[in-house]
């Protein structure tokens, strides 16, 4: 087309132009758009935004009560189901928090006419997804698959909210799971700091609780059930439908499935969230921590307040992502923190403002100024215009894409009716957040944030941590089993170990080392008590890890002063070797320490060290001769060669009962020793005392005495 | 929907019952002259759009002593070009809160933008910057080269088993006879070491150029607005020289093959199992996906109910097929329960096998057609799914309509085609046999590494 038109114009011009045309010509079918538009050498701008056409909410209510919203969206032939009820875990039983977390797990785990496996084979046969999940306010089911199963689908969720059976062999393993769970956050900093800042800053609201090891195991299938009958129930719950179906449909199996159930959720319970106050401080003592877990925060306006979108625009701008304020200053520029971020915790009652960092433990007093300072800039300077242009196209470009399939439809629409955001949320989100102005985001900071009356926790190394942060406001200490401690309780106190010589005899126990209930190895500890001196040798060997360590102490018999560790073994492929003098109140000596999936750490050392400090590798040989009872709590220090530092190590006897090993059942204290890596010694109650059985925290591995 | 089939729907046992064929997507191709084909698949359900662009290359199009260039290049195309600098290409898709992918694979090289719909002019100048003026320097060259030596160290040499799933997938396949399939996307890091940067420059300008290439576009878009785009930001790159096609000369009944890998990460033994597959645009691969389906997908699947069910010889059981451009593979493993050998494990995985060549049911072929059905349903829902789904279509199969029927053809895949297919390529004459042995350990076959018996 182009080149007949070129051709023509050619034919009609003289000789001597002739040539031009021609060889535009030979460009062929670029030409035009060479013509009419140049290659950008920027990108090309945002054109004006595109309208979201959500389907229209069907909403009718079963005489039983239960409310339900029907999208229609006719695309493909799938469906997406959301079952929603207000029995989130600020219903659990006082003392049996973690109630509803538990229960949301074990719903398809049998019904009355179903078994676990029953359940899971209509799913598997269907192609069907099923999920369930307690948070604070709500247990929400979802579920989706193809549409010509929709019916059998919703009488699946009716079955396992009417008749769940909480099967006792599934109850236990579940509870197992939770508990193994909760054990693990326990040694995770930031999650610590999270539970911590969360229960000091609700006070007495029901939010203020959480899922403990204690408060878990305390809750029976009798709880369960319970916590079923009163609420679960079809009053005040909400069933979302979206996909391939039509309104009446969908009324009607619901009908089917739900029709028989009956009752109303009762109120739950509510109380007043904690006042403000003016800034106080938290801070958990973890002996040793090279980094400090820092949350700082309150309470904030609501979800359903209209300057929320200048505060979720300056929330991003303040702490979302590696381009917000927060990480550039604290993790790039200033290098205090790996990580800084803030959110914003949406509930139904009432929200919360955080921000959060991982800092250096020598910078924990900059790191905390630079949070307070950077949510009191959000408050006083006006954003920029790029930071507002990228915050709200972040915001407004990113929206779309949790509302792409009939499943995510459904979840959305759920979760703003849970937080009772109004239904227009969704259809006008983007142009709300496209309205906010700098102005905005300054009025929604001044209205939402208020760092001089915050909660702050810190999780980290007490004693050097007090010393930074206690000129900045009244101070709280607690351990991480949230037990109030003094000032004085953090000052390490090392002396003279106070032991029993007569419980450390010569005697050589052999233990088998189990690893996830498999016997993998060996390991051998063995005491000499000769002459002045008391010989320790430790062998631990797992051939599948490929796991070898032989270590040999002497201690002074007479005051157990140390007086050297020599360490030899591999680790997979890497060598350890680690050989320490302790003489003149200093140790010096070289250690190569295998690391957890990398190459060994190499360092010399030569440190100070007070008196009465042991190696952290003989605590094994010597905590069985501290004058152990119920109940009581002791300090050991202990250098920690890894990094030539002496640690606080809690010594605490958590209960007394008997234990079967494969060597015999024995009378027994249960000993947890908090060091560098955290165990359960059972040591027997009959003098000469001995370990029978050594559980390391965190990991699936034990020791079990075999003679 | 009579009551009668309401009541049978509920019952879970209603699979088979006359249903509407495929939805027809309203699919629109053409060919610029420079030879880049264009899909536009135009559905204004979200306001987003994704543009994806595949290069018709992979690690089957590399020389043998130079392979892992094509996951190479998955990584120096976000070094910057002409108008982007390096990382920029990230930075400004996440401004416009959008999302970037891309992937390698034996056959291909994927790219693509999720964005708002009003931010497709982004996407479609983006793509075209890179693919006319890629920075390919020294430094980057180097850095990245670095980069996929770390990503080996983390996720094959410091995984258990990631060694063997790795590597041992190219023991079916020959150098000699079939390089493209015979060594691994992620290449030899001694190749990388030694590759020279103008070969890496030479494998872009034979490779990532129009006329070996497909653009999907999907989503919220006019269908004029983007064709001018498409026209103005990609129709003056030059077309290159045809780039040359790969040989692959396999034997679907080449003997058994055994291959023993010692792995000092692994604490138990595993055994894995693989099948030579025809080409994905055979026809029987249907039946060979869904196979793989019934075998090892899921809890009620055949492995999770023997192996680890019934008789407790594993600890953990999968399957997959891998089906490619040229021939692809059918697998299936388990992770030996503690206590239990290598032997005892491979014995009753192949029994299963053997199996599934006589008594699959016609239940078990209606769950995995159901499964397949709503996966992939629910992935065209999404413009990115949708976009990959087009692109697969264009690339793999015959023709690009199929992209309209696709979905019915895996539902008339019937039992007899089943068996037909099992008997044919799930024979131990096509079988190769990985044992992973926990290093330090004996096994009945001894403890030498990737000894071979064939």
């Amino acid at each position: 087309m182009m080149q007949a038109g070129g051709a023509g114009k050619a034919g009609r011009a003289g000789a001597a132009e002739r040539w031009w045309p021609r060889a535009l010509t030979a460009l062929g079918v670029m030409l035009p758009g060479l013509a009419v538009a140049q290659y950008p050498t920027s990108p090309p701008a945002a054109g004006p935004l595109r309208p979201f056409q959500l389907p229209a909410l069907q909403e009718t209510t079963l005489a039983n009560g239960l409310k339900l919203l029907v999208i229609e969206d006719h695309r493909e032939p799938m469906v997406g189901i959301s079952l929603s009820l207000p029995a989130g875990s600020r219903r659990d039983p006082v003392g049996r928090e973690g109630t509803a977390s538990l229960l949301a797990g074990l719903l398809t785990k049998g019904t009355a006419t179903r078994s676990a496996q029953q359940l899971t084979e209509q799913l598997e046969q269907t192609g069907s997804t099923f999920a369930a999940d307690a948070d604070m306010d709500f247990l929400t089911l979802s579920s989706g698959g193809l549409s010509e199963y929709a019916g059998a689908l919703l009488e699946l969720l009716g079955d396992v909210v009417q008749h769940p059976t909480f099967p006792a062999s599934e109850f236990e393993s579940a509870k197992t799971r939770f508990l193994s769970s909760l054990e693990r956050e326990r040694s995770d900093t930031r999650a610590l700091a999270d539970r911590l800042f969360i229960h000091a800053v609700y006070g007495d609201h029901p939010y203020g609780r959480r899922a403990s090891v204690a408060s878990v195991q305390s809750i029976t299938r009798d709880d369960l059930a319970a916590f079923a009958a009163t609420s679960l129930k079809p009053g005040g719950t909400l069933l979302v439908v979206a996909g391939d179906i039509s309104a009446a449909q969908a009324r009607s199996l619901a009908q089917r499935a739900f029709g028989s159930w009956k009752g109303n959720i009762p109120a739950g319970p509510s109380a007043a969230p904690a006042a403000a106050a003016p800034t106080r401080f938290l801070l958990v003592n973890r002996p040793g921590a090279v980094q400090s877990s820092i949350v700082l925060g309150h309470l904030t306006i609501s979800p359903a307040d209209p300057r929320q979108y200048g505060l979720i625009v300056g929330n991003r701008i303040l702490g979302e992502g590696n381009d917000s304020r927060l990480f550039r200053s604290l993790a790039q520029e200033k290098r205090l923190a790996a990580e800084a971020h803030s959110e914003i915790g949406r509930r139904r009652d009432v929200a919360h403002f955080l921000v959060a960092t991982q800092a250096r433990q020598q910078s924990t007093e900059q790191a905390l100024s630079e949070l307070g300072d950077q949510v009191a800039r959000l408050r006083t300077e006006m954003v920029s215009d790029s930071e507002l242009t990228r915050s709200k196209g972040y915001l407004i470009g990113s929206f779309p894409r949790q509302m792409e399939t009939v499943q995510q439809i459904a979840s959305q629409v759920t979760a703003i009716r849970q937080l009772g955001l109004g239904d227009d949320y969704l259809r006008n989100f983007r142009e709300r957040v496209s309205a906010v102005t700098a102005e905005g985001v300054r009025a929604a900071a001044q209205a939402a944030t208020h760092p001089d009356s915050a909660i702050v926790v810190v999780v980290g190394d007490g004693p050097k941590i007090y010393e930074q942060i206690k000129t900045m406001g009244p101070v709280d200490i607690v351990d991480v089993e949230g037990k109030p401690l003094e000032v004085a309780d953090l000052a390490p106190k090392a002396g003279p170990l106070n032991v029993d010589r007569a419980q450390l005899v010569s005697r050589r126990d052999s233990f088998i080392v189990i690893v996830n209930g498999n016997p993998l190895g060996t390991y051998i500890s063995e005491t000499v008590a000769g002459g002045d001196s008391l010989t320790y040798r430790e062998t631990l060997s797992i051939p599948v890890a490929r796991w070898n360590l032989d270590t040999r102490a002497r201690l002074s018999l007479s005051d157990l002063e140390m007086r050297s560790l020599d360490q030899t073994g591999s680790m997979a492929s890497q060598q350890a070797e680690t050989h320490l003098v302790f003489a003149g109140g200093r140790v010096k000596g070289r250690a190569q320490i295998p690391q957890p999936g990398g190459t060994p750490k190499v360092g010399t050392l030569d440190t100070i060290v007070a008196p009465g400090t042991i190696d952290q590798g003989v605590i094994s040989a010597i905590v069985p001769g501290l004058p152990l009872e119920p109940q009581t709590s002791y300090t050991v220090f202990a250098f920690d060669a890894a990094d030539g530092s002496v640690k606080p190590v809690q010594v605490t006897v958590t209960a007394v009962g008997n234990l079967g090993v494969p060597a015999g059942i024995f009378p027994v204290f249960q000993v947890q020793v908090m060091g560098p890596q955290p165990v359960i010694l059972y040591i027997t109650r009959d003098t000469p005392r001995r370990i029978v059985k050594v559980e390391r925290m965190g990991q699936p591995m034990s020791f079990e005495l075999v003679k | 929907m009579t009551r009668a089939s309401i009541l049978l729907a509920a019952l879970g046992v209603l699979s088979a019952s006359p249903l509407p064929g495929q939805s027809k997507l309203p699919l629109e191709q053409y060919t610029v002259p420079n030879g880049l084909r264009v899909f536009l698949v135009e559905d204004h359900s979200t306001p987003l759009v994704t543009v994806d662009l595949w290069y018709h290359v992979g690690s089957r199009n590399e020389e043998p002593g130079r392979s892992g260039f094509a996951r190479l290049f998955e990584r120096l195309m976000f070094r910057g070009s002409q108008h982007v600098a390096s990382g920029q290409h990230y930075q400004l898709v996440e401004a416009a809160g959008g999302e970037v992918t891309a992937h390698t694979s034996e056959d291909r090289t994927a790219f693509s933008e999720t964005l708002p719909s009003n931010q497709l002019a982004l996407g479609l100048w983006l793509e075209p910057d890179r693919m006319r003026s890629l920075t390919i320097t020294e430094a980057g060259f180097s850095a990245e080269r670095e980069s996929t030596k770390q990503e080996r160290q983390m996720r094959v040499d410091t995984q258990p088993y990631g060694a063997a799933f790795l590597d041992g997938m190219t023991v079916p396949f020959d150098t000699a006879t079939c390089f493209p399939y015979s060594h691994s996307v992620m290449g030899s890091l001694d190749d990388l070491d030694a590759a020279q940067l103008e070969e890496v420059q030479a494998f872009f300008k034979l490779h990532y150029v129009p006329n070996n290439a497909t653009l999907v576009v999907t989503g919220d878009f006019e269908p004029a607005e983007a064709k001018r785009l498409i026209q103005d930001y990609f129709a003056d790159i030059p077309r290159g020289p045809p780039p040359p096609e790969t040989r692959c000369d396999v034997n679907y009944a080449a003997g058994e093959r055994t291959r023993q890998w010692s792995d000092p990460l692994a604490s138990l033994p595993a055994v894995i199992v693989t099948y030579r597959v025809p080409p994905h645009s055979d026809p029987e691969s249907r039946a060979l996906q869904l196979l793989a389906l019934i075998a090892g997908q899921g809890e009620t699947s055949r492995l999770n109910r023997s192996l680890m069910r019934d008789q407790r010889v594993a600890v953990q059981t999968g399957s997959g097929m891998e089906s490619r451009g040229g021939p692809g593979l059918l697998y299936l493993y388990a992770i030996a329960q503690e206590g239990m050998g290598a032997e005892a494990v491979r014995s009753s995985l192949v029994a299963q096998v053997a199996r599934l060549g006589s008594d699959v049911t016609q239940v078990e072929l209606d769950k995995v057609k159901n499964q397949y059905r709503a996966t992939t349903l629910a992935g065209r829902q999404t413009t990115y799914q949708m976009a990959e789904d087009v692109e697969h279509v264009a690339h793999f199969h015959s023709s690009t309509d199929e992209i309209h029927t696709d979905i019915d053809r895996y539902r008339a895949v019937t039992l007899e085609d089943l068996r037909r297919a099992a008997n044919q390529y799930l024979i131990p004459a096509n079988s190769s046999t990985l044992i992973v042995a926990p290093m330090g350990s004996t096994t009945p076959q001894g403890e030498h590494q990737q000894e071979e018996k064939e």
